[in-house]
């Protein structure tokens, strides 16, 4: 069916109601002309015969026929009647007959079609001549109806002429209204037509025509509507362009299975790892990949499949096409319709072969590994053993010795000190000062080894109360010092007591020690933040030390002054800084000579 | 032979005679069954005329037992000249009494009411005051045919040496309408249609002259007409006052009825054709 437009649907559909008005109210304008003209002329011919009454009176009184005939003969030069008859009284035949003229006798220019279809009819009168009860005829009249069939004719060829004309004015007139009054409509209909073709921004425009306003906002909700589910379904597209992309380029196997454990997709990343195409591999069963003869040796059979559940991980042994048997992790998901209800597997299988060789090779390193550490350890444990064994050996096999050579250069001074010489006696204290000094060294030594093997015992400890007792012990052991001291109050750490104690007077001793030669020593204990670090500083205004030097202060034995300047066995500083380093810590020492040296450390 | 002869002629003859007879009644029957020509004067048209005379006629066949057939002219001298060539078997008319017609028929009765009289009129401011100051003056008649209204006056201004320019109007009512419209100078009517047409019209009028008074116009009979007839017609018209079955012909007709009457009182009306007709 050809497509019309509205508004020439509209316009048609004016034209044809307008025609069919036009049409029923001529004919009924008609009809009732036909009828009122049929009404009127027996009215005018019974007024009209009526008024030929009397004259025919006085000519039938008189029995003057002839001017009775000339009057109906006159009367009927108008051609008003189709039969003017005067009737006998008696016989009610005709006595005279009013007779047309020739030329109403013509045709009146009406087509037959139209008087049939008027079919006008009026009805023929009889009028009474009488006269004082006397009965002298009757006057037939019968109207002729091609007077009024011209008229009518006439006068529906004006209006057929008039109602052309008037719709040739009133049509572009209905035209333009109608095009202003569809215009919102028309508009509506282009932007649902632009729209449709793909221009998503289109909107209809607002209307004052209230059904189309209301149609032009749904329209325009709709078409909010739709733009947003098109930004979505690109998003989606690009989601799932995206996703295939990943899917296909992946170097991954991912496939997928219907409940029958038959294959409905396979990848790239699958074809690569197993040699097999899409279409060699598409509607088979996976059990073709499983090594041996097809059976579902892994046990990963389609029944089992049915209670995998998202995320489960199984390891399989796929068999490539080129005979390979690759070792495989698969990620299993199941895969959901719509609904909720399960159609099959999402199977994501990596190829670990390699990695699981070299897991493998380093199992069997780290195997070797464990053994060379095991032997290693048992080899420590001996030396360690050996080790205690060796300082126990030295802390008696030595301190004997020394006791012993203690003792006797003790007797030999106290036994023959006046029979020796000056020389002798100052060599025999020599060995005896000596000595003591290695007995010295060698608890110094046992201690430093001891430190090894204790077990630490971490307890809140009050650090400021430790500085102030080895201060108040220093201060007593040399009361005439003059050194001003300053501890921070309230420093503490989680750490063990007694090695703590035993770092705190390292440093503290090795702060008075050095600052011995100072008429006004400075000695402190502080601490300071570095981020989330607690730093303690032990800092002092003694000789200082050369910083070229500062990593081998806290090595045992290493001495960085004369022993004659100051004394010292050169193992406090390798024990403080054992004792930190077992507790997590650092230490570290900042100095230059003449200028002091800051001790820090910190204690986790 | 002769004796079969014989009763055949017999039989012609009494057919022969039958049909005379028969035809010889036939005749009477006829001469029984025709209705009396009853002719009227031309006064109104010939409808009026029927309508005021047809009842008067059926009035008369119903008390006479006869009937009759009104019949007139289109013109008063068809109607005269009818009634001179015996077409009428009565008649309601004093034209009878013209020389030429007088005899032919006698009069058996008279239209009831108070004679009439002509009166010659002029307009009451008029200056005209006596028959001389109309001489050469226009002076509306109803006819020539009339005769109150038309011989009378006309006598009566010859008798006074008076010629007027004669105008006429067709009937009373047009002579009395262009006197009042000033068309004319004075109009010659009679004097009872002047009293009512002056009473409906409002017309101021004043009489020049006035008449002798003149019967109403009579019903003749033609003298052929049987006597026993003639009587029983006489009967019925000067009963007709007194019939209950006329009463509301009467009354429609405003008429009182009709009186007897002779040929001697219209002598009168004889004298003054005589006059007009010299």
């Amino acid at each position: 069916m050809k497509r019309i437009s509205l508004q020439a649907r509209v316009l048609l559909l004016a034209i044809c109601v307008i025609l069919a008005i036009s049409l029923l109210d001529l004919a009924s304008t008609a009809y009732v002309q036909v009828r009122d003209a049929e009404k009127r002329m027996t009215d005018q011919a019974r007024s009209i015969g009526s008024a030929l009454v009397p004259s025919l009176q006085n000519d039938l009184v008189v029995g003057d026929l002839a001017t009775a005939q000339q009057t109906l003969d006159r009367v009927q030069g108008h051609a008003f009647f189709k039969r003017l008859d005067l009737l006998d009284a008696a016989s009610a035949k005709v006595l005279l007959a009013g007779r047309l003229p020739e030329a109403t006798l013509a045709e009146n220019g009406v087509p037959d079609w139209f008087a049939r279809l008027v079919d006008i009819r009026p009805s023929p009168l009889s009028i009474p001549i009488e006269a004082g009860g006397v009965r002298y005829g009757a006057l037939l009249v019968e109207p002729s109806p091609a007077i009024l069939e011209r008229d009518l004719w006439h006068y529906l060829w004006l209006v057929a002429l008039l109602s052309l004309i008037t719709l040739a004015v009133v049509l572009p007139l209905f035209i333009l209204t109608l095009r202003g009054g569809l215009r919102p409509l028309r508009e509506l209909a282009a932007s649902a037509r632009k729209f449709g073709a793909g221009d998503y921004s289109r909107r209809a425009p607002d209307a004052t025509v209230r059904e189309i306003a209301q149609t032009a906002r749904a329209f325009n909700r709709m078409a909010d509507n739709i733009q947003t589910l098109f930004g979505q379904l690109r998003a989606s597209n690009a989601t799932n362009r995206r996703l295939a992309i990943i899917v296909e380029q992946s170097g991954e196997i991912i496939l997928t299975l219907n409940n029958a454990g038959i294959i409905t997709s396979w990848n790239a990343g699958a074809s690569r790892i197993l040699g097999y195409t899409t279409e060699e591999s598409i509607d088979r069963n996976i059990a073709f990949l499983l090594p041996g003869t097809g059976s579902d040796e892994n046990g990963l059979l389609a029944s089992q499949f049915e209670d995998t559940q998202a995320g489960d991980r199984h390891e399989m042994r796929f068999r490539a096409k080129d005979g390979r048997t690759l070792d495989i992790a698969l990620g299993l998901a199941p895969l959901l319709d719509e609904d909720g209800r399960r159609v099959g597997l999402i199977c994501i299988g990596r190829d670990f072969t390699e990695r699981k060789r070299a897991q493998d090779e380093i199992r069997r390193i780290n195997a070797e590994l464990e053994q060379r550490v095991w032997e290693r350890t048992a080899e420590l444990e001996a030396a360690n053993q050996e080790l205690e064994a060796f300082s126990f050996t030295v802390s008696h096999d030595l301190r004997a010795p020394l006791r012993a050579l203690n003792g006797f250069s003790k007797l030999v001074e106290e036994d023959a000190g006046d029979t020796l010489s000056v020389q002798a006696r100052h060599m025999l204290q020599r060995i005896h000062a000596a000595s003591l000094k290695m007995e010295r060294l060698i608890d110094e030594l046992l201690k430093l080894a001891r430190l090894g093997r204790q077990e630490l015992q971490r307890a809140d400890t009050n650090l400021s109360g430790i500085a102030e007792d080895i201060r108040a012990d220093l201060a007593e052991a040399q009361p005439d010092r003059r050194v001003s001291w300053h501890i921070e109050p309230g420093l503490t750490a989680r750490a063990d007591r007694v090695l703590i104690r035993s770092v705190l007077d390292n440093l503290l001793r090795n702060a008075w020690k050095f600052t011995s030669n100072r008429e006004e020593a400075d000695i402190s204990f502080t601490s300071s933040k570095q981020g989330n670090e607690t730093v303690y500083c032990v800092r002092d205004n003694g000789v200082g030390f050369n910083p070229a030097y500062a990593d081998k202060l806290f090595l045992p034995f290493q001495r960085l002054h004369k022993a004659e300047q100051f004394e010292g066995t050169g193992i406090g500083l390798a024990t403080a800084h054992r004792i930190v380093k077992r507790h997590g810590g650092r230490i570290w020492a900042e100095g230059a000579v003449g200028q002091g040296t800051a001790f820090w450390f910190t204690l986790p | 032979m002769a004796s079969e002869s014989a009763v055949v002629n017999r039989n012609m003859y009494k057919r022969i005679a039958l049909l005379v007879l028969l035809f010889l009644a036939n005749l009477a029957g006829a001469a029984e069954g025709e209705p009396l020509v009853f002719g009227v004067l031309n006064q109104q048209s010939p409808a009026l005329t029927a309508e005021r005379w047809n009842p008067i006629l059926h009035y008369l066949g119903v008390a006479t037992g006869l009937t009759f057939q009104l019949r007139m002219g289109r013109t008063v001298q068809e109607t005269d000249a009818m009634m001179g060539r015996g077409e009428f078997d009565l008649a309601y008319t004093n034209h009878n009494f013209q020389r030429e017609y007088d005899g032919a028929y006698k009069v058996i009765a008279r239209w009831g009411g108070e004679p009439i009289r002509c009166v010659i009129a002029v307009p009451a401011d008029s200056p005209l005051d006596s028959l001389q100051s109309l001489r050469g003056r226009r002076v509306a008649f109803p006819s020539r045919e009339a005769f109150v209204a038309y011989a009378v006056p006309k006598t009566a201004l010859s008798s006074a040496g008076v010629r007027v320019e004669e105008v006429f109007a067709g009937n009373q009512e047009g002579a009395l309408a262009q006197l009042k419209a000033r068309q004319v100078e004075a109009a010659a009517v009679n004097s009872r249609f002047l009293q009512q047409y002056a009473e409906r019209e409002g017309l101021r009028y004043r009489e020049l002259h006035v008449s002798e008074p003149f019967l109403e116009l009579p019903v003749i009979a033609h003298s052929r007409l049987p006597r026993d007839k003639v009587e029983a017609i006489r009967r019925a018209l000067l009963g007709m006052r007194h019939d209950e079955r006329a009463g509301d012909l009467l009354l429609k007709l405003k008429f009182s009825g009709f009186e007897a009457a002779d040929d001697r009182q219209y002598d009168n009306v004889r004298r003054t054709y005589r006059l007009v007709g010299e």
